[in-house]
Parts: structure tokens; sequence; C-alpha cells
């Protein structure tokens, strides 16, 4: 019988400490990872588990309401199990309270294990607040979502040779309604999170005493003051026909952008206002020579097609080639011979 | 805010850690000599020294290439073999890859990017971006490297080669500036560190774009 017993024991031991070394592999590799380096400016190179994000859940998913049952220690640290599911494992939480940032495109999930249902797509360095860390090698999110450690940085990612290009996602699931977008008095884009940005910030910029052109200048200001840099914007098959809107979307969130971003913004923002503008698709004469693709936005005013231009505008300032209004609102009488088709 | 890391961003200097330096390269069981200062500007051979004309003429052959890797990892754009990108199926998270030219594998890519910067550099910046994360600008399938059609960039830098000027130089680390122009023939510069390696080839190691001329 004693001998059956210490069986039994030595079996649990084993068991109990195979176990632990899991786990503490899981932690280790997240430790490396979220180093950030002294006196750098990169975030940590250690590369993502590629065997961790395979999900085959489109972009579209959205979080399913899995009930979790949590008890919290005194120490802070917090046990989840899910409940509908006996085999899926738990993992400890200890609370933290940060801010971090995507290194990498991914998503997020439902639960913090791997192949675990994906919830929502972040871009590079999107911001996130953890609010915990699991023994699982994850974060924990506001929202109750996971994102694995070793897509996530203290700093930002310093991308493309530390210029600003960066890549880009739309929202995997866009919503049918935002409270509060019907108590604006403005035109819609067609795509609600676009109006969802779009619509205060006409508020705050424009008023109804302003004049048309007074209106559209404001608007143009605006945008000046943002920033030109390339990126790279991932927009999925299923939402190329909305595009154009997270062009403006992309330039809006990040604060810069390129002539696509610029010209998409101030289109759908000259129309929201009611303006008949649209995005035009052509090439631009250089500087010194030759031409480059190019999109910049038509206006129709009283009959009259009007010109205008931020994103050359900001590079005409950089390079001090003009601090006043060489795009903004001119026929292609005036401006004609910098524009082909 | 954004606006203000954007710009932040673009005048931060990336790490300078990568094992071909002298500050850390002698764990690593290679080091760099500086102590002859023989050199020679012959890129098959094995270069002891960064001098003045090494660093111009390293500079000359290597930022054409960087260039070329720029787009290929940055902009997500390679040539493609011809396809009707409407015919492509997208894959689980909507997204379309075609067939790229210059490459047939991931690994292939990077040995030749490796040429050019160091294994570091390319860690931290290019790999990073362009192959990790849930939707990777490229994926190896069956013996063909495929590249997100999907992606929409615009950018182009065309390099002064004639202008190049040498910021500093230790015989083994040199800092350069190169003017260049984007898409629109806007006046920019470019700051380069390039690194004497232990198998004797310079490379470039950190690279800051969008500088005011």
């Amino acid at each position: 019988m004693k001998k059956t017993l210490l069986k039994a024991v030595s079996l649990i031991l084993a068991v109990s400490m195979l176990c632990s070394c899991t786990t503490q592999e899981n932690n280790g590799s997240s430790d490396v990872s979220n180093t950030p380096e002294a006196s750098t400016t990169t975030t940590d190179s250690k590369a993502p588990d590629k065997s961790e994000p395979e999900s085959d859940t489109s972009a579209d998913d959205t979080a399913s309401s899995k009930v979790e049952s949590t008890t919290q220690s005194e120490s802070g640290t917090t046990v989840t199990t899910p409940e509908d599911d006996s085999s899926v494992p738990s993992w400890k939480e200890t609370e933290v309270n940060k801010t971090m940032y995507l290194t990498v495109i991914c998503y997020s999930r439902v639960e913090a294990i791997e192949g675990s249902e994906t919830v929502k797509l972040y871009d590079i360095n999107d911001e996130v607040v953890i609010v915990a860390t699991t023994d699982t090698g994850y974060s924990k999110l506001e929202d109750g979502t996971f994102i694995h450690n070793d897509y996530l940085s203290d700093t930002i990612v310093t991308i493309e040779t530390t210029t600003t290009t960066e890549s880009s996602f739309d929202e995997p699931s866009v919503p049918d309604s935002i409270p509060g977008l019907e108590n604006y008095d403005y035109v819609s884009s067609g795509h609600l999170p676009l109006d969802a940005v779009l619509f205060p910030l006409l508020d705050e910029i424009t008023d109804k005493k302003m004049t048309d052109e007074e209106k559209l200048d404001a608007l143009y200001a605006y945008l000046l003051e943002l920033y030109y840099a390339e990126r790279v914007l991932l927009i999925p098959q299923s939402k190329q026909h909305i595009a154009e809107q997270l062009y403006a979307l992309s330039l809006f969130e990040k604060g810069y952008g390129i002539c696509y971003d610029y010209s998409a913004a101030y289109t759908f923002a000259a129309k929201a206002l009611g303006f008949e503008a649209k995005m035009v698709y052509g090439l631009h004469r250089n500087v010194d020579v030759g031409f480059s693709e190019h999109t910049w936005v038509e206006i129709v005013i009283d009959g009259e097609t009007y010109i205008f231009d931020p994103s050359v505008e900001i590079l005409l300032r950089q390079d001090g080639y003009s601090y006043g209004r060489k795009r903004f609102m001119k026929t292609y009488e005036e401006i004609g011979y910098y524009y082909s088709f | 805010m954004k606006k203000t890391l954007s710009i932040i961003l673009s005048i931060l200097i990336t790490a300078v850690c990568c094992s071909c330096t002298t500050d850390n390269n002698n764990s690593s069981g290679g080091t760099v000599s500086s102590e002859i200062s023989e050199s020679t500007e012959n890129s098959d051979s094995k270069i002891t020294t960064i001098t003045e004309d090494v660093a111009i003429n390293s500079a000359k052959e290597l930022i054409l290439e960087a260039e070329y890797l720029y787009t290929l990892y940055f902009r997500c754009k390679a040539d493609t073999e011809e396809y009707d990108y409407n015919s492509l199926a997208p894959d689980e998270n909507g997204f379309r890859y075609a067939a790229i030219k210059d490459f047939n594998s991931i690994s292939a890519m990077k040995e030749e990017t490796e040429k050019y910067f160091t294994a570091d550099y390319c860690e931290k910046n290019f790999y990073k971006i362009a192959l990790n994360g849930d939707v990777p600008f490229f994926k190896d399938e069956d013996g063909v490297l495929k590249i997100n059609v999907d992606a929409q960039s615009a950018g182009e830098n065309t390099w002064n080669l004639t202008a190049i000027e040498i910021l500093s130089n230790d015989g083994t680390t040199a800092k350069i500036s190169v003017p260049y122009t984007d898409i629109y023939d806007s006046r920019k510069r470019a700051e380069f560190t390039l690194v004497l390696c232990d198998d004797g080839k310079v490379k470039i190691n950190e690279w800051v774009l969008n500088l005011a001329e």
C-alpha cells in the first residue's frame, strides 16, 4: 500500500515539475523579448514565435463573449479559467498598468493561450494599455483581450531606418452605427469610423459663419500641420471598395501620410461640408524633371473646377518654396502645368 | 502627439549593436583590425580599414542596393510574375500574394539583404516589419516567394552619390551624409553608418532618412 502511495506521489510530483518547466519557458521567452536595449532607439529584436499567431479566422471576426471565472489573490495575481471549456488550461494574471506598442501586425485574442480565437487586428506601433500579464506569455489589454508579449514593446518601433513609414490597417469589423454621429449635420463618407473622426474635427475647425472659402482654407490649414511621410497601408481585398476612406482615416489617426491620404482626407472633409469634391488620380510634374504618380483634389464651386493639393503644398513649404497657398483653390489655367493625366 | 512621435522617429538613430562593430565583436570571435591602414576599394577583397575612399566607394555601392531593399521591405513592392491580381485568391486574412521574380525564398532574400546590411540591422528593421506578424509582406509557399499585393505605398528616392560627405570615421565605423530627392523631388538628406565587419566587408548598420538638407 505504502509503495503504491509512494508511486502515486512521485507521479504527481513529476507531472507538476514538467508543467512548471513549461511555464518557465514561456516566461523566459517573453522576458527576453521585452527587454529594451539600453541606449538604443530600436525595440527588442526577438522574433515572435512564428507558430503562435497562426489563425484561420477572418479579419471580420469579432470577440466572442466567453465566460471566464476569475479569482484574485492578495498579491494581485489572478487565476483565470474559461468556464465553458475545461480542456483549456488556465493562466495566472499579474496586474500591471503600462502603455506598450505593437511591434508587428497581429491580432488580439480572446484567451491568453496559443491558437485562441482572434478579436481585433492591430497595426505596428499601435498603442495599447496593458492591465495584466499572464504566465502564458501574454499581456491583457483593457478590453480583456490578450496579445502575446513577443509582439509588444515598451517603445515605438523605429521602422524603415527610423523614418516614419508604417503599415496600417482598417479595423477588422465595421460597426453598423456609432452613437453620437446622428447629432452631426455633415455628409457621411460612407465609412462610419471615418465619420467618427472627421465630424468632431469639422466642428472644431470650422463654423457656420465662415464663408465657403474660409471653411476650405481651415481644412487645408489643418492638413498642412500634419506630416508628409511614406507609409504602407495593407487593405484586404474585401475592403478595397472603401480604400479612399481608409487612406483618409489613416492620415487622421496617424498624423502623417502620403498624397493618397491627404487627398482622400481633404475630399471627404470637403464632401462632409457639402462641397462637390473628388479625389483625382494622375501625374505631377516634378520640380526638376519628369512626372510622378500623384493624387490631388478637385472641387467644383459655382461651376468652376479648382485644384486643392495639400500634400504638394507641404513639400513645397518644406523645401522653402512656399509659405502661402500655392496649391489652394487654383484653376487648371493657373497651375495646370504641374498636373497631367 | 502622433505627429510629434512621427517627427521624433524621423530623426532618431537606430541602434548600433551588431556583432560587426568594434565594441562587442570580441566575444563573437572576430575582431576588426584598425591597425593596418592599407585598404582596398575592391569589393571582393577584404577591407582592413575604412579609409575615406573606402567609405565613399562603399557608400556608392551600398546605397543603390539599399534603395532597392528599402522598396522591397518597407514599400512592399517587387517585380512579380505576370499575374492578374484579381484572379488571385485572398488568404485567410483577405490578402492576396503574388510570386516575385528576384528571389525564390525568404532565406535567399535574407542572404542577399545581409550582403549590404548587418544582420542585426536586418533583424531589427527589415525582418521585423516585413516577415513577422499575422499579415506578413512575404510568404514562402511551395518553393516560391510571394509578396502581398494588397499593400499600398508610394515613394522613390533618388540619391546624389556625387555629394557624399563623410561626417566621421574611426577606421571601423564611418558616418556619412548623402543628399537625395523623394518622389516629388523634395530635397532631403540621409545619414548612414557604415561598419567594417569580420569578413572584411563594409555594411550599413544604421540609416536615418528624412533629414533636412
